[in-house]
């Protein structure tokens, strides 16, 4: 167990020491990212639509970096033959992938407390202090279920192209195509159940309750997390 | 390294049909065969990387997928490449590291490998900025940093320039003087003929099998016969070599057909066949 810690703690150090490479360009999109996104939708959108942008904002950003990153190194990895290399130095394929997928998700998450404190400069809401362990849980379970999710892409199709491809326009879709942006209330039936079988309803649903520190983000986590296990063992049945 | 009969398909096609094979320590010993033989499928299997449908493997007495026989095996899987966004130095560190090696160990190992391969003036670069052959070098560090019993190298001088390859070379044969095993893939028949004690001819199952001499002499029944007055060459049975070159005046050499002959007239009588 210490050997397999040890070889974690390695593996993420790696991970970040490589990280220091795109930094710069990944600070300069979270930062503008979320500005662009606010500022479009406070011009557009009623004030009571708020928490809502900032959730659907987060959700929309969580998705785009952690699904389509997580999936585009994981297939970079694999064509440069660098599972091959882990695995012969003792590493096995699961904790490799776990780490790639948990450093692209540690970046991510930096950023969700950006668009919070941006939602409050620029569309005035207030997030009460007790909403704090409730976002906290919500954005970290948001960040497993979309690294989940890249994982299993990254691993289940065999072009690095096509992951690049899918991988992309996945986590748009899952955006839009979802309600992100407004509650799945509003999605006429019978497609509002459709809507629950896409991962970003759960995210965004958890988020926006947390936003407000309501207990009822809490039912909304254990669907991030069901479909974030769910993507795990897909995963783990890809790489048998 | 001991390899009993396995077999190992991927679907309908048959990669590896019945293979056994052995390595002692301190000896090389070389797979040949050309694209498609299963010879990588054959060493992904050996360090634990896929598993055979039927055999076994034993690798220091330990099955491949053990995680402490891995601490003790050294391997360069083929099309592989070091990470572009670390140094020279970190690429090696963090190898030893996941391998099990420690503190000033380590560093006067690395220090060491990379002086060896004449990579200790870039220690410092991005692996991205090296050639294709210092990468391949940075590879072989990468692999030797836990000072292996065994080493398994996939092409390992693919992408290298003749003076590199020579380097490679005499790091291979320091590693044997020290009795390390060396398990090596590789297309370059001049390669296998130079540093094998013993070559393996694979063609989705083994062909041929020997020292490089006893290959030669087992499917030589001809010789070259190279009249250096003509320039020509000219082939004969052995009955035949002494009435040849009695006839000649200038210089002549007489020569065993190379491996790669031998090694082209095996794999296509096992296709014919």
């Amino acid at each position: 167990m210490t050997n397999v810690l040890d070889k974690f703690w390695q593996l993420l150090k790696m991970q970040f020491k490589m990280a220091k490479s795109y930094l710069p360009s990944v600070i300069f999109f979270s930062i503008f990212f979320p500005i662009g996104f606010l500022l479009l939708f406070r011009f557009v959108a009623s004030s009571s639509a708020s928490y809502y942008i900032i959730s659907g904002t987060a959700t929309f950003y969580v998705f785009i970096n952690a699904v389509s990153g997580v999936a585009q190194i994981l297939a970079a990895e694999r064509n440069r033959g660098r599972f091959s290399l882990m695995i012969a130095s003792g590493v096995p394929k699961e904790l490799y992938s776990f780490t790639i997928a948990l450093s692209a998700g540690i970046s991510t998450l930096v950023v969700v407390p950006v668009i919070i404190l941006l939602g409050e400069l620029l569309l005035g809401i207030t997030i009460p202090l007790g909403a704090l362990p409730l976002l906290v849980i919500s954005a970290i379970l948001s960040l497993f279920s979309s690294s989940m999710l890249g994982m299993f892409m990254g691993l289940a199709i065999r072009s690095q192209r096509a992951v690049n491809q899918y991988s992309n326009l996945v986590a748009f879709v899952l955006s839009f195509f979802a309600p992100v942006y407004f509650p799945p209330t509003l999605v006429p039936m019978p497609f509002m159940y459709l809507t629950y079988l896409e991962p970003t309803t759960y995210v965004s649903q958890a988020l926006y309750y947390s936003l407000h520190g309501s207990l009822l983000s809490l039912p909304w986590d254990v669907g991030v997390l069901l479909t974030g296990m769910l993507f795990a063992i897909a995963s783990s049945l890809v790489r048998r | 390294m001991e390899v009993w009969g396995v077999w190992k398909s991927f679907g309908p096609i048959l990669a590896n049909e019945d293979i056994s094979m052995d390595l002692e320590r301190g000896e090389i010993v070389s797979l040949l065969g050309p694209n498609g033989a299963g010879k990588t499928t054959l060493v992904r299997q050996i360090y634990g990387e896929l598993r055979p449908d039927k055999g076994r493997i034993s690798l220091l007495g330990s099955k491949p997928s053990d995680s402490s026989v891995k601490e003790r095996v050294g391997v360069i899987p083929q099309e592989c490449s070091p990470y572009d966004d670390l140094s020279v130095w970190d690429n090696v560190y963090y190898v030893g590291k996941l391998k099990g090696v420690k503190g000033e160990v380590l560093k006067e190992r690395i220090r060491s490998l990379l002086t060896g391969l004449g990579l200790w003036e870039r220690r410092d670069s991005l692996a991205d900025l090296l050639s294709g052959g210092m990468k391949r070098k940075l590879l072989i560090a990468m692999a030797l940093v836990n000072d292996p019993e065994l080493v398994i190298l996939d092409e390992p001088t693919v992408g290298l320039d003749p003076e590199s390859r020579r380097e490679v070379w005499d790091l291979l044969n320091q590693l044997r003087a020290s009795g390390k095993g060396i398990l090596l893939t590789t297309h370059y028949l001049d390669e296998a003929e130079r540093l094998s004690d013993r070559v393996y001819f694979l063609n989705r199952k083994i062909v041929a099998k020997g020292t490089p001499s006893q290959i030669k002499e087992r499917f030589s029944d001809q010789y070259d016969v190279i009249d250096y007055t003509t320039g020509r060459t000219i082939r004969v049975s052995g009955d035949k070599v002494k009435d040849v070159i009695s006839k000649m005046s200038g210089k002549f050499e007489v020569r065993l057909p190379s491996l790669e002959e031998i090694y082209l007239e095996v794999l296509s009588d096992d296709q014919r066949s």
